[in-house]
């Protein structure tokens, strides 16, 4: 056979182009061996995507439909609008965003749409990045109630960040606590789908009393970009 | 105007974002083999792709974008887990449960076992091109590699799961038969037995 095993791919890719793909057509014509060869490979190619094309992800818990994704994307236009036409520094100006700029860590991630609306997202079993969430969402309080403005603040968690809310594992079990009784609008949830994985492995999450067990992380926190909230990412 | 339209592309891209769950998730699990790790990297990469949806400047790159990501999300997972081990090497267990065995077709089951069973360079590779019809290039730049590194862990993945696939053919084959054998025995004694 005249073709490595690599040509023979690329064919079957798609990859080859012009004189190259018309010389191992010619080919094709009359080599059985060519032949053979290809149409193994193609059956692979069909057996591989057959073997993975039914997998679907579980099922979630979808928090918008109909009406109500289209309303939530039009105060999303509209607040990205807004902040667009301002984005020459009428709204940089504003006492909120000061208060945003002045509590954010060096190198955190945040996307910014409407003042005074953050939802601060944790993934990780990390005792220092549970701290950083905490002394975050109570720099933020502590900055709007100087500015005397009102703030809605959602804490969520996934994964290992779950044992942020766990009553039995959680480093800051207290002061997280301390922190709903201290600020009425700060919400924590608990990602549905890391609570599930808990179960699953035979553990059933102690979560601490005023944490709510909502949708999945990605749901609550598309839901909140849509309606113009700040992403922050710890 | 070019607000206007920002702020439309804006919205169309996290809808995106949002609708490429499923074939985030056939990937994640073609290259995990686990179904609630699949969904946990599938999360984690659409939220990261929220948070860098401002760094995606050509639409016409979504796909290679998403899936660069959910590739880093992959590895970051592998190294957090498995520190000590090369990760292109890293070969998975498939535990998909005995119901879940029970659902799928033998040929499915396989061709899985072929797949957890290459390194996870290769297996990148072949899914990234097989399962969604990528490119070599696109393939190239999402795991950041020369277009050759492609070719080669593409062909040394195909010819090991053409031999997997074959030998557990053979072997199904072989036991098949060694059923039928003995069925038919047990038949013809019966039958003496009646005689």
């Amino acid at each position: 056979m005249k073709f490595s095993a690599e040509m023979i791919s690329a064919y079957a890719d798609g990859e080859l182009q012009g004189s190259e793909k018309t010389e191992f057509e010619d080919v094709l014509q009359y080599d059985v061996e060519l032949q053979q060869a290809l149409s193994e490979l193609c059956g692979l190619k069909t057996q591989l995507k057959h073997t993975y094309q039914n997998i679907e992800p579980p099922t979630r818990h979808q928090y918008s439909t109909g009406s109500y994704r289209y309303a939530a994307y039009a105060v999303f236009f509209m607040l990205t609008f807004s902040i667009g036409w301002f984005s020459s520094g009428a709204l940089n100006s504003t006492n909120s965003n000061l208060a945003q700029e002045n509590v954010m860590s060096p190198g955190m991630q945040v996307i910014a749409e409407q003042p005074g609306k953050y939802i601060l997202h944790i993934s990780v079993r990390d005792k220092s990045k549970f701290k950083q969430t905490l002394d975050q969402a109570e720099l933020l309080m502590a900055n709007y109630q100087n500015e005397d403005q009102n703030i809605q603040l959602e804490i969520i968690a996934n994964a290992g960040g779950l044992d942020l809310f766990r009553e039995d594992v959680s480093p800051y079990a207290q002061r997280v606590k301390q922190l709903r009784n201290q600020y009425p609008n700060i919400k924590f949830i608990a990602c549905s789908n890391a609570v599930e994985r808990l179960r699953e492995k035979g553990v059933e999450p102690n979560l601490i009393n005023s944490v709510h067990k909502g949708a999945t992380a990605i749901d609550q926190v598309v839901k909140r970009i849509h309606q113009g909230w700040s992403y922050i990412k710890i | 105007m070019n607000v206007f339209k920002l702020a439309c592309r804006k919205v169309a891209l996290v809808r995106r974002i949002e609708g490429s769950r499923s074939k985030l998730y056939r990937m994640a699990y073609a290259w995990s083999h686990d179904a609630m790790l699949a969904d946990d990297l599938v999360q984690e990469a659409q939220m990261l792709a929220l948070q860098k949806i401002e760094q995606l400047k050509d639409e016409a790159a979504f796909d290679g974008w998403i899936y660069t990501i959910l590739n880093n999300v992959w590895l970051g997972y592998l190294r957090k887990t498995r520190p000590s081990e090369d990760i292109e090497r890293i070969v998975i267990v498939d535990n998909a449960s005995p119901e879940h065995e029970m659902l799928v077709r033998q040929i499915d089951i396989m061709v899985r076992s072929a797949m957890s069973a290459l390194p996870n360079a290769q297996r990148q590779v072949v899914s990234l091109i097989d399962l969604d019809g990528l490119s070599y290039s696109e393939v190239a730049d999402i795991l950041q590699v020369p277009i050759g590194t492609v070719m080669s862990r593409l062909n040394r993945a195909r010819s090991a799961l053409g031999k997997a696939v074959n030998k557990n053919r053979i072997q199904q084959e072989s036991v098949s038969q060694s059923i039928y054998t003995s069925q038919e025995k047990f038949t013809h004694g019966k039958l003496r037995v009646v005689k």
